[in-house]
């Protein structure tokens, strides 16, 4: 494991990058998160605005 | 010879003598200088050996290690001064009886212990044998000549075995095409011993009671100008360069210098002779400095610095345009079973030829653990594989060495050294920078995007996509009704979206719904806006149309709970429309988040292939083996 750690060693911040992109697909995907979505979706609390997605 | 140890009594002053291992064959007697042999069933005789005289080397007779998990001990030695180079052949006894020999020089470690080969080899096989040419020592291998070397001097201490010595030996080093190591040594003509070498290094060795203060300086007075040289690596040291004038020496088997010519030119070396250096966590000591010039077209120069630490031998230092590389000497290394191959693979490695050259000295000071001045007909070829390269020798004297080099960037150098050393020119030929190995690349790339598909495809199988609402919607003729309110509905899920696909039947008008999604427990509310619009119409003999009367729009991440829609339509006051109708579904899958999250895994690669590729093409055009075309640049 090791070895092959040490083999793709050039390439780990392409892997790194990869990996958290990865994460951040699986997460909009499970929780309806539509990824950089512009639209004008407004969130409202009962205590005033809570922000936009 | 015995199978038993034994004890004798001197011949020359009757001291007792004891071996310790029934294989060794000479023993020096410890209470007078002669150095004795034994043979089968025969009393010692005394020979006429030379006892060595100084103490250089790290290790020592009753220094001890292991091996292949078995321990050793260092009964004694053979010091062979060969045509262009000294080794030391220790004689080792393993805890479990066996004996080996342990070779050692230049910091380089080997074991060998002892083998048959399936052919019976004589002298007239061994004759004629040139490096590179290949042979078949064992059925289904073939073994590739290496080194072909004769000793005509040899030293001796401690308890050693010697098979066939009559005043010279011939050595003949082989690399299988498996990896292995094979050495013959062939003394008188019916004596060729045959040893499976394996190259191993000190700290493998786990080597214990060795000599802290190993080396003792070897001064000698220049002929010339009569300045006092000081030689740090004798007997390593085969040739070295004045440090008074230009003279150049060379030190022959017998250890006497010799004038081997003058310097043609004086350069200016950015390191200096006697500076210590941490590299690579060995602390080195420069002992010699080079400027090499290439003797083909090119005429391209560069220097060489020789660097030395006791345990780990000699380390070179090679600067060309303010780059550099670390190289040393291998004994584990490729296979090259054609001399004009122009690839090699090693450790899963492919390296491509890079140069093929020959060399010679313009300036030289310090010393050198070969004769660095005899060299112009030594062929070198460098295979490259950033940031690494090998290099491979192969020279009449030598036979073919193998050296590996690292790229050492500028930065370490001056903070090692202490010293500013020449900015950069282009790209060096193993500098790393923007490198990365494309093949690698393109296999990350697609393991990638397969993990992303995966993801996304298991994660949108489990969607429930399910429909809350479906329904058509009548609004007045005014331009905003009043609100329409849907019946409650819960989603389950911890957080999913909503999709709502809205159809208007516009024309040449609009129509825009606000969408207030108010969570019944809690009153928080989620809102978004969505419209339709649609024109079309006749000019210049052309229709036209333009928008669409149907669009959808998302809810993100809403939290699970209880719900109501809250739907405030507005349309087009001059064209009103009889209604709309409106279709909500819940926890859909969004392709739209696989394709931004591919366009994100590109792009990083895509601009590491591309600063690849262009810092590659500009490496390679120091190069006669580029595999770029520069005609259109």
């Amino acid at each position: 494991m090791k070895q092959l750690f040490e083999q793709y060693r050039s390439v780990k911040w392409i892997l790194i990058a990869g990996a958290i992109l990865i994460g951040w697909l699986a997460y909009a995907d499970y929780t309806g998160w539509r990824i950089l979505s512009f639209n004008s979706q407004q969130q409202w609390g009962a205590s005033g605005p809570n922000g936009h997605k | 010879m015995g199978n038993i140890s034994g004890f004798y009594q001197c011949p020359a002053c009757s001291s007792p003598v004891t071996f310790r291992h029934a294989d060794t064959n000479y023993i020096a007697c410890k209470q007078c200088t002669a150095i004795l042999h034994r043979k089968d069933g025969q009393d010692l005789r005394a020979v006429n050996f030379d006892r060595i005289p100084d103490q250089n080397s790290v290790i020592k007779t009753g220094s001890k290690g292991v091996w292949e998990g078995v321990a050793f001990e260092v009964l004694g030695r053979v010091r062979f001064w060969m045509t262009e180079s000294v080794c030391n052949y220790w004689t080792i006894s393993f805890a479990n009886g066996k004996l080996a020999m342990l070779a050692e020089g230049y910091g380089m470690y080997s074991i060998l212990t002892p083998t048959t080969t399936d052919k019976h080899v004589t002298k007239g096989y061994l004759d004629g044998i040139k490096p590179g040419m290949q042979q078949s020592f064992e059925s289904g291998k073939t073994h590739i000549a290496v080194s072909k070397d004769e000793a005509k001097r040899c030293e001796v201490e401690g308890e050693f075995r010697l098979p066939g010595w009559r005043g010279s030996m011939l050595f003949f080093e082989y690399m299988g095409t498996d990896g292995t190591g094979l050495e013959l040594h062939l003394g008188d003509a019916s004596a060729v011993t045959a040893y499976k070498t394996i190259a191993t290094s000190h700290s493998i060795l786990q080597l214990t009671n060795t000599r802290s203060t190993p080396y003792t300086d070897k001064r000698t007075t220049c002929s010339i100008c009569k300045k006092n040289n000081v030689l740090k690596t004798s007997p390593f040291a085969q040739s070295f360069g004045c440090s008074g004038c230009k003279t150049r020496y060379i030190v022959n088997s017998k250890e006497h210098v010799i004038i081997s010519g003058t310097n043609g030119i004086s350069a200016d070396f950015d390191l200096d002779i006697g500076q210590k250096a941490n590299l690579f966590n060995v602390s080195y000591e420069l002992v010699g400095c080079c400027l090499k010039e290439e003797t083909g077209p090119y005429k391209s120069q560069w220097k060489e610095y020789t660097l030395y630490n006791s345990l780990d031998g000699f380390a070179f230092l090679s600067e060309f345009q303010g780059h550099w590389t670390f190289v040393r000497e291998q004994k584990e290394t490729p296979v090259l079973l054609k001399d004009d191959s122009n690839s090699l693979e090693h450790g899963g490695v492919e390296f491509h030829i890079y140069n093929d050259y020959r060399f010679r000295i313009l300036d030289s000071r310090g010393e050198f653990p070969y004769n660095i001045y005899d060299n112009e007909s030594t062929h070198v070829r460098e295979f490259i594989a950033p940031p690494e390269m090998w290099i491979r020798e192969k020279s009449r004297n030598e036979g073919i060495s193998w050296y590996h080099g690292s790229h050492i960037g500028k930065n370490e150098i001056e903070k090692a050294f202490g010293k500013t050393v020449p900015q950069q020119i282009g790209i060096g030929a193993i500098q790393p920078g923007g490198m990365v190995d494309r093949r690698k690349l393109k296999l990350v790339c697609i393991a990638l995007v397969v993990m992303a598909f995966a993801v996304h495809l298991v994660l949108s199988a489990f969607m429930q996509e399910k429909e809350i609402l479906t329904k058509t919607f009548t609004i007045g003729d005014t331009a905003a009704s009043a609100p329409s309110v849907t019946p409650q509905f819960t989603l389950t899920k911890w957080r999913s979206n909503l999709e709502f696909q809205l159809a208007a039947p516009v024309q040449n008008s609009w129509f825009s719904l606000d969408i207030n999604m108010v969570n019944a427990g809690t009153g928080e509310e989620f809102s978004i806006d969505e419209g339709v619009e649609y024109y079309s119409g006749y000019e210049s003999g052309e229709s036209w149309a333009e928008g669409g009367k149907e669009t959808s729009t998302y809810l993100s991440s809403i939290p699970a709970g209880t719900y109501f829609l809250k739907l405030q339509p507005s349309a087009d006051p001059n064209r009103p429309i009889p209604g709309f109708s409106l279709r909500v579904v819940n926890d859909v899958p969004m392709t739209r988040n696989i394709i931004i999250i591919m366009i994100l895994l590109l792009i990083l690669p895509v601009g590491t292939y591309i600063r690849s590729w262009l810092s590659d093409r500009k490496r390679w055009e120091n190069s006669d083996f580029s595999p770029y075309n520069y005609d259109e640049s």
